[in-house]
């Protein structure tokens, strides 16, 4: 599968947010954003999940036109900037409450995701009482936990300690293998030479340069 | 997919609000308790039903030319204040922050606003069998059993129950299908500016009601004695269903026609 951003240009409020956008993404392949604050990663990762409306241009996942033959893509996880979760409930109630809106995966994956980003399945805490670095490892689970075909991670790592960043790049090198499409956004340069294959340079919205990560 | 969204609807907009709903018993519980103690001054004994005609039939409007008429409703506004109090953020904070987790698992936006509306069409339901509940509970602690209407504490308030045998329509019908209007419109006001402003306006125009009579103002037809049930001509089941439903199928739509441009920004 790929994904396929033709010309795609959004405006806000007279702002352009993003400039003529064009890229291709394919299966098996992480894709590192890089660029300031404000350049626009963010908006064109919303772009790819179909978050919001271009103002000229489209996204292609696979054959399919978003906002014509499709509404969003039909298998994606996505971790934006900062998901609330559910205060009251425990990481566990949290991610079962999603998982059960599509049905797609039980208990037992529920608690593999868990596990793969290093929070316990069992802990009985409430969300509300997570530390900032278990809550974006909370984020990372939802994100992948239904083996998505694309996965779109917002700054995934920039709270989370050494042993996390290993299992992150573990749980990303999984997703790449069974074919998805991953695209990270993080501000350390170097991490995110780890993370990804190929290195997607952003600034003002628009795409200033695409090469392989060294 | 539409079951799937209000299954997750249920959990998150109503299970979670389990404690409100015992509030809200308690608060129907303690006005039908205070009800009880002013009819043992006249040691009248009321039902259940009795109660709620007693606790929803709500004041005189305001007239300029008699000065003592007016008393302002403050167990009627304390009720309701409470009542569009459930869903005050939750459409706004299932947007706002939540809808990059469950959207794209939706896959469908329609859905997603759907879902809200009959989310609330279950909500009015628990709080009619909460209410239900609870003033059934008080009126057996004064043993009074079964809904029976008493003609006989109306005559004491001065106030006459015109038509004994639609009062279920009021009750049962009415007065529940105005809730689900209004909380929809509040649902469908956070869609397109703030949660407070939702709730204000809601909550303005029952307090419009409270001073003034008006055929067209929803918030009459939560109180019994603008309506046809307790007034010589008030307002009749018929307007105040064609009404709610214009509410609730306007608001349904456009809340439709805003989700199809709405960004998850
Ligand atoms: N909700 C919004 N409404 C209007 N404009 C927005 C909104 N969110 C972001 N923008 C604008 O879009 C542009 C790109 O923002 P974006 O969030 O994509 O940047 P970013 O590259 O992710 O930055 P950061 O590194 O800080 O996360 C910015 O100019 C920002 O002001
Ligand atoms: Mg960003």
């Amino acid at each position: 599968m790929e994904i396929i951003v033709n010309d795609y240009t959004k405006t806000i409020k007279g702002a352009t947010v993003l400039d003529h956008v064009n890229l291709k993404l394919h299966s098996g392949v992480c894709y590192g954003f890089k660029g300031k604050n404000g350049s626009g990663k963010t908006m064109l990762m919303r772009a790819i999940s179909g978050l919001i409306n271009p103002s000229s241009g489209y996204v292609k996942i696979g054959d399919k036109q978003l906002g014509k033959d499709l509404s969003f893509p039909e298998s994606i996880g996505i971790l934006l900037e900062n998901p609330a979760f559910l205060d009251n409930y425990t990481g566990y109630a949290n991610l079962k409450l999603l998982a059960d809106i599509q049905g797609k995966i039980k208990e037992k994956e529920i608690k593999e995701a868990l596990s793969a980003v290093g929070l316990d399945p069992e802990d009985k805490r409430k969300y509300k009482k997570y530390s900032l670095g278990m809550k974006q490892k909370l984020g990372i689970a939802a994100a992948v936990m239904e083996k998505p075909e694309i996965v779109i991670l917002d700054e995934p790592i920039n709270a989370i300690d050494e042993e996390g960043v290993v299992l992150v790049k573990k749980i990303i090198f999984e997703a790449k293998n069974r074919g998805a499409i991953v695209i990270v956004a993080c501000h350390d340069k170097e991490e995110l030479m780890e993370l990804a294959d190929e290195i997607v340079e952003i600034s003002a919205g628009k795409i200033v340069e695409k090469k392989e990560a060294v | 997919m539409l079951l799937r969204a209000i299954r997750y609807d249920l959990k998150t907009g109503i299970f979670r609000k389990w404690f409100l709903y015992l509030a809200f018993g308690i608060l129907m519980g303690a006005f039908a308790e205070k009800a009880y103690q002013w009819l043992n001054v006249f040691q009248l004994k009321g039902s259940a039903l009795d109660v709620l005609l007693y606790l929803f039939k709500g004041n005189r409007e305001f007239r300029k030319d008699e000065l003592e008429g007016f008393e302002f409703p403050f167990p009627f506004m304390a009720i309701m204040t409470l009542v569009f109090f459930f869903f005050v953020y939750y459409v706004y904070k299932e947007w706002k922050e939540r809808s990059s987790l469950t959207i794209p698992r939706f896959q469908d936006k329609s859905i997603w606003w759907i879902s809200k509306c009959l989310m609330n069409v279950i909500h009015v339901l628990v709080l009619l069998v909460v209410s239900l509940l609870f003033v059934s509970l008080v009126a057996m602690l004064h043993g009074s059993y079964g809904l029976i209407y008493h003609s006989q504490v109306f005559e004491l308030l001065e106030w006459q129950v015109l038509q004994v045998n639609q009062i279920w329509i009021y009750l049962g019908i009415c007065m529940p299908v105005t809730v689900l209007a209004l909380t929809q419109l509040e649902l469908y006001l956070q869609l397109i500016c703030s949660p407070v402003v939702g709730y204000v306006i809601i909550l303005g125009l029952l307090l419009i009601s409270t001073f003034y009579y008006s055929k067209w103002i929803p918030g009459d037809y939560l109180i019994l004695n603008r309506t046809a049930l307790m007034r010589e001509g008030g307002i009749t089941p018929l307007q105040i269903l064609v009404v709610d439903g214009i509410i609730i199928l306007v608001t349904l739509i456009l809340g439709l026609w805003t989700m199809r441009k709405k960004e998850c920004l």
